[in-house]
Formats: C-alpha cells, sequence, structure tokens
C-alpha cells in the first residue's frame, strides 16, 4: 500500500500562536488513521491542511487524491431546510450526477436508514438522526479519503457502536479515513494508526500496536484455573482485580513463574501492554 | 457558482421576510396616499379648500384652460372658470377663478396628482406664452422645455416637486433601504456559513471567490424579483385606491421626461450599484466571527452608504464643480454623480464607462478581499 497523505515540517501560525510546528508523518492507503491531542493541539488545522481548505505557512504536503470529504466537528446545516434538498445541494457541489447519486443513496439507506427522513427539515432530526444524515453528506460522490472532526462527540453508545462500524465497514472499502476523537476507548477498538499531537508538535506517530508495545511495561499476564490459587494464600503475588489472573513484572523469567504457580494451575500466559489510554496519557506527558 | 447560486436565491425566496417585504412598498404607498388624504380631507371640511396661487396676472388663464383640456389625464375632471364656489360635490372639481388680481386653483380636496398636473399646464403655458411672442413654435418650445428643470414658484405656497424628482427621491430611498437590509441579510449568510462550519464543505468543492460571487448574484437576484412583484403589489394596491385614477398616477409618476435609453443606463447603474454595495457587506460578513462584529461592521457600513446619500444628494442639485470630479472616484459615492450625471445628460460616453469601471473594479477587489479571508491551499482543483 502507497501513502496517501504525506506531510513534511509542516508549519502553521495563526498570528503569533503556532498551531503546527514542522510536524512529519504520513497516512497509508485504506488505513484508519486517528489524530489525538488536548485541546488546542492541532488536530483540527492538521485536518484541514490535509483538505486543502487551509494553507500550511511552510514544508510540504502531499495528497494522492483529489476526491476527498469532511465532516466537521460542529456541523450546522441550514435548520429550515429538508433533507432531500441539503443531500441534493452537496451532491452538485461535488459534481455528482442525478443517476450516481440515487444509486449511492440506495447503497448507503442499508446502513444509515435516511429515507425515512427525507423529507423532514433538519430542524426536525434527533441529533443521532442529523449525524447519520451529515455522514451520508460526507460518503456522498465515493471519497478515496474521509476526514471525521470529533465524529462521536454527543452520540449515544447505540449510534456511537453503529458509527464504528460504519467506519470500519469503509476501511473494507479502501476508503483511508482520518479522524480525530476525545473518546480514546473507540479510537482503540478502530485505529491502525495514530498521530498524538501536542502544543502543534507530533508527541508519537505509529501504528497502534507497534506503539502499544514500546510503552508496554513488559510484564506477563497469567490466566489461572478457576479456584486453583486464592488471592489470600500466597503472597509475592499480584492479581488483577477480578482475582482470576496473576501479573508479573516483564524481567521475571517465564520459567520462574511457571514453576511459581505450577503449570496446572494455568489456562494460559500472556502479554500485558498497557491500552491506549496509557498510551495516549504516557506520551502527551499526562497521568 | 450556479449551484451556490441557485442554492442561495431559492434560500432567499423561501423566506418569509421576502413576502413580508414585498407587501411593504405597497402598504406604505397605501397610507402614503390615504392618510395625508384623509388628514387633508379633515382640514379642508373646515376650510374653503386649498388654494395655489398661480401667478399675480391673468394673461395665462386661456393658455393654462388650453393646457389642461388638452392633457391626456385631464378625462376625470370637471374645469371650470368661475368665480363663485360650486358649494359640496362628491366629485373633485378644479376652479380656476379669475380676476383682475389673480389666477387660483381652488379644489374641493387636496389631490397631489391634479396638482401635478395643474403645475405642469401652468408650466406648458408660461413657456409658450414667453416664448411664442418671440417667433418660436410650439413644438419647438416644448422641445426646449425638455429637460430644463422649472421651478414654478407661488408667491405664497410652496409649490410640489415634480414627478421626476419625487421619483429620483423615491428610487434613492428604496435603493437604500433595500441595499441596507439585503446587504445585512449577505454578511449575515456569510458569518453563519463559517459559525456553522458550512463553509468548510463548501470550500472543498468550491473556491472562495465562486461561493462568495454565488451568494452575491443570488442576493441581487432576489432583490430584483422582489422588485418585480412589489412593483405588482403596488399596482394592484393603486388600483384598489384610486380606482381609474390610478393609470394617471402611473403615467405621471414615470413621466419624468427622461430618454428610454437613458433609463435603461439608470437600470444597469442599479443593478451594478446594488452588486458592489453588496460586496461591502460580503466583506463585513466574512470578517465576522460572531453576531456582534457583524453589527459593528453593519452600522459602519450602514453610515458610510448614509453619508454617500448625502454627499450624493447635495450635488444633484449642484453645478458641476471641481470637488464633485473628485468625490466621483471614491466608490461609495461614484453610483450617485453618475446617476446624477445620467439623467442630467451633464457625462461624457467615456466618464459613464469610467464610472461604470470604478464599481466593477471595487466589486472584485471587495470580492477578493473577502476570499483571502479563507486562505485555502492551491492542492486540489476546485470548480
Amino acid at each position: 500500500m502507497k501513502d496517501i497523505i504525506r506531510f513534511e515540517n509542516v508549519v502553521k501560525n495563526y498570528g503569533k500562536v503556532k498551531a503546527l510546528t514542522g510536524i512529519s508523518f504520513s497516512v497509508t492507503e485504506g488505513r484508519i488513521f486517528g489524530i489525538f491531542g488536548p485541546n488546542g493541539a492541532g488536530k483540527t488545522t492538521a485536518i484541514k491542511i490535509i483538505l486543502g481548505i487551509l494553507k500550511h505557512d511552510s514544508g510540504n504536503v502531499v495528497i494522492g487524491t483529489d476526491n476527498l470529504s469532511y465532516l466537521p466537528e460542529e456541523l450546522s446545516l441550514d435548520q429550515s431546510e429538508r433533507v432531500k434538498t441539503m443531500i441534493n445541494y452537496i451532491a452538485k457541489l461535488k459534481g455528482i450526477k442525478s443517476k450516481i447519486r440515487d444509486k449511492e443513496l440506495d447503497k448507503w439507506e442499508k446502513i444509515l436508514k435516511i429515507k425515512e427522513f427525507y423529507k423532514r427539515k433538519i430542524y426536525e432530526l434527533s441529533k443521532g438522526q442529523k449525524k447519520r444524515v451529515m455522514f451520508l453528506l460526507a460518503l456522498l460522490g465515493n471519497p478515496d479519503i474521509i476526514a471525521l472532526d470529533e465524529p462521536f462527540t454527543g452520540l449515544d453508545a447505540e449510534a456511537a457502536e453503529s458509527l464504528k462500524n460504519l467506519v470500519t465497514g469503509l476501511k473494507s472499502e479502501g476508503k483511508t479515513i482520518i479522524f480525530s476523537t476525545h473518546i480514546l476507548e473507540i479510537a482503540e477498538n478502530i485505529c491502525e494508526d495514530v498521530l498524538i499531537l501536542k502544543n502543534g508538535e507530533v508527541k508519537e506517530y505509529g501504528e497502534v500496536e507497534s506503539l502499544k508495545e514500546k510503552y508496554s511495561q513488559k510484564g506477563w499476564i497469567v490466566k489461572l484455573k478457576e479456584g486453583s490459587i486464592k488471592e489470600n494464600s500466597v503472597k509475592d503475588m499480584i492479581f488483577t482485580k477480578d482475582g482470576k489472573s496473576v501479573e508479573f513484572s516483564d524481567n521475571t523469567p517465564l520459567d520462574e513463574i511457571i514453576k511459581k504457580i505450577s503449570p496446572a494451575n494455568i489456562v494460559e500466559i500472556k502479554r500485558k501492554y498497557p491500552n491506549f489510554k496509557e498510551l495516549y496519557f504516557k506520551s502527551v506527558g499526562e497521568e | 457558482m450556479i449551484t451556490v447560486f441557485l442554492y442561495e436565491l431559492r434560500r432567499t425566496l423561501r423566506s418569509p421576510w421576502f413576502y413580508i417585504t414585498c407587501l411593504l412598498l405597497p402598504a406604505i404607498l397605501f397610507l402614503s396616499v390615504k392618510l395625508p388624504e384623509f388628514i387633508v380631507g379633515q382640514i379642508n371640511s373646515e376650510s374653503q379648500g386649498v388654494k395655489i396661487i398661480i401667478d399675480n396676472k391673468t394673461e395665462f388663464g386661456e393658455l393654462i384652460k388650453k393646457e389642461i383640456e388638452n392633457d391626456p389625464f385631464i378625462d376625470n375632471w370637471e374645469i371650470a372658470f368661475k368665480s363663485e364656489d360650486t358649494g359640496e360635490s362628491d366629485k373633485t372639481i378644479i376652479h380656476l377663478i379669475e380676476n383682475n388680481d389673480q389666477i387660483i386653483v381652488r379644489m374641493k380636496k387636496r389631490n397631489e396628482v391634479y396638482e401635478s398636473v395643474i403645475k405642469r399646464a401652468i408650466e406648458n403655458s408660461y413657456f409658450i406664452k414667453t416664448l411664442s411672442s418671440k417667433g418660436m413654435s410650439r413644438d419647438e418650445i416644448m422641445r426646449l422645455k425638455q429637460g430644463v428643470n422649472i421651478r414654478f414658484l407661488t408667491e405664497k405656497e410652496k409649490i410640489r416637486k415634480g414627478a421626476s424628482k419625487y421619483m429620483v427621491l423615491m428610487f434613492l430611498v428604496v435603493f437604500y433601504i433595500s441595499i441596507m437590509g439585503y446587504g445585512e441579510l449577505l454578511a449575515h449568510r456569510v458569518m453563519t456559513d463559517k459559525e456553522t462550519n458550512f463553509i468548510n464543505i463548501l470550500l472543498l468543492y468550491k473556491k472562495p471567490e465562486q461561493i462568495f460571487t454565488g451568494k452575491l448574484l443570488a442576493v441581487v437576484s432576489g432583490y430584483l424579483i422582489y422588485l418585480i412583484i412589489s412593483f405588482g403589489f403596488t399596482l394592484l394596491t393603486l388600483k384598489f385606491i384610486m380606482g381609474k385614477e390610478a393609470g394617471t398616477f402611473v403615467k405621471l409618476f414615470l413621466n419624468t421626461g427622461i430618454k428610454t435609453e437613458l433609463l435603461l443606463f439608470v437600470f444597469i447603474l442599479f443593478f451594478f450599484s446594488f452588486i458592489m454595495y453588496s460586496s461591502f457587506y460580503l466583506l463585513s460578513g466574512a470578517i465576522a466571527n460572531n453576531e456582534d462584529d457583524l453589527k459593528g461592521h453593519s452600522t459602519i457600513i450602514n453610515f458610510v452608504l448614509i453619508a454617500s446619500l448625502i454627499i450624493g444628494s447635495i450635488f444633484v442639485n449642484t453645478p458641476d464643480m471641481g470637488i464633485e470630479r473628485l468625490l466621483f472616484y471614491i466608490p461609495p459615492v461614484t453610483p450617485f454623480l453618475l446617476l446624477k450625471d445620467i439623467l442630467f445628460e451633464t457625462i461624457s460616453n467615456f466618464n459613464i464607462v469610467l464610472g461604470f469601471s470604478i464599481i466593477m473594479i471595487f466589486t472584485l477587489i471587495f470580492i477578493k478581499l473577502a476570499s483571502l479571508k479563507y486562505n485555502v491551499s492551491s492542492l486540489y482543483k476546485r470548480g
């Protein structure tokens, strides 16, 4: 797979405020790429530069396609317009012919289920329904890159779950998804590559699994057979919260662990990695 | 640009206030005709009627009578040269009362239309009487009269302004109210697009110049449609309030003595001026970050427009002076002075082209300035 986005020493300032201080990264085609960071880190600026709606001050930006789409964090459509009118308007802006538009609408209808409120005005929709409409608008025109700025904000668990499934579904169609979110649990499940920014600087960048390795505490988790060892009966062992597993530091040799617990009591032994949350907070220097 | 234009035009035409404003002009007209009539009627019921003192001599009496009789708008009136009062009557009767000292036009009820016709008859009579004595034919005199600003002054009462002046004044007032209303609408839309992030969607597919030109033309086109609808409603209102006399009133109103080709120029000037003034508001919307910013900007623009209106009005009735030439090059004032010059035919073709160029160049500059606010990259082709 080739790179579809490449940033080389990209700088962007808003007056005296440094939004991006010479960042470099690349995004591989067909991957789900998450951009994370605290408020004011430069996430939206980076996304806008990718989309070409904001000019960078210096550095190189290379984008491998002209067909991009964007769902901003807070997008408010003309409240008095009907859903259908809005869809037609955006389709025309994107230069999509009506026959192709209708085919695309039929395709996305199975997932987004919007047809039932085509004739409704935007203000008559719930927050989740509005988000679905906006998602549809972003998907029209079969874009190669879809940039989603905080797409999960304000959604209930069910809506967030269906959106998450949609994003992973898009990946299977070969789309490149760029998104930023504060909801790290969701990000952990769907992100393949991440860019963590703080104050316009790259704090971490790479494949999620590799980064987890990098930040791992080199530990082991040993799952015990039910009722084999009781928590209070042994010393020098740290049990997990559920009391079903025991944790060992990475410098404990494996044969010593096996000797200590006895193979008959072990269900499985696996590496212990920090979760995405730990990775994120450690990289931005916050606990 | 066309997609943005059509969408924005649709938005304009769908809004309820659009139809409310369409009814506003007829409503104002209705009140402006009916209210003074009602008030004057109340006063006249206690007095002997309004007297307009025309002249201190009787030498124009017969000529005035002829002029009024030849007037195409005279059909619905009765004219009498009597010295006695006819007493109460439902009809509006004009009495030309002759005596040794003066000619008096007496009406049972004050009526602006009738007054204008009488005034014009008197003006024509004055010219015929005065100039025919010098051997000129009536046609020659009437040709000479065209384009001459006649001020027919009475000794004791103010003479109302002629229909052409009235039209120009109405034109300017309506123009300025409209530009402020529609301009602020445009500024608000541009600012809202930014506030709601919708501009970021538009910018993905269209250049800022295309977006803004589309919005600008949509608002101006919306205004032209408003004018047509409003004019239709106004005619209906006139028909309702004036009956058969509505036609007379419209003819009088349009009887400006301005050549048709000049009127065409005036219309084109109106259109381009509207676009230029709207582009000021467009820029204000593009640089405003919120509603408060927008109010501040609109106040400044409204102030500039009113100042231009005042400056322009000052120069409408004054002879050409050096300062006027200088003001001609200041964009907010240019349309005024160009309008005046076109109406009075005191401008060369070169200066007409120059005036239009100033208007168009500044419109493009303002659109460009608004576009620069959106610092988009050239990574992708938009169009």
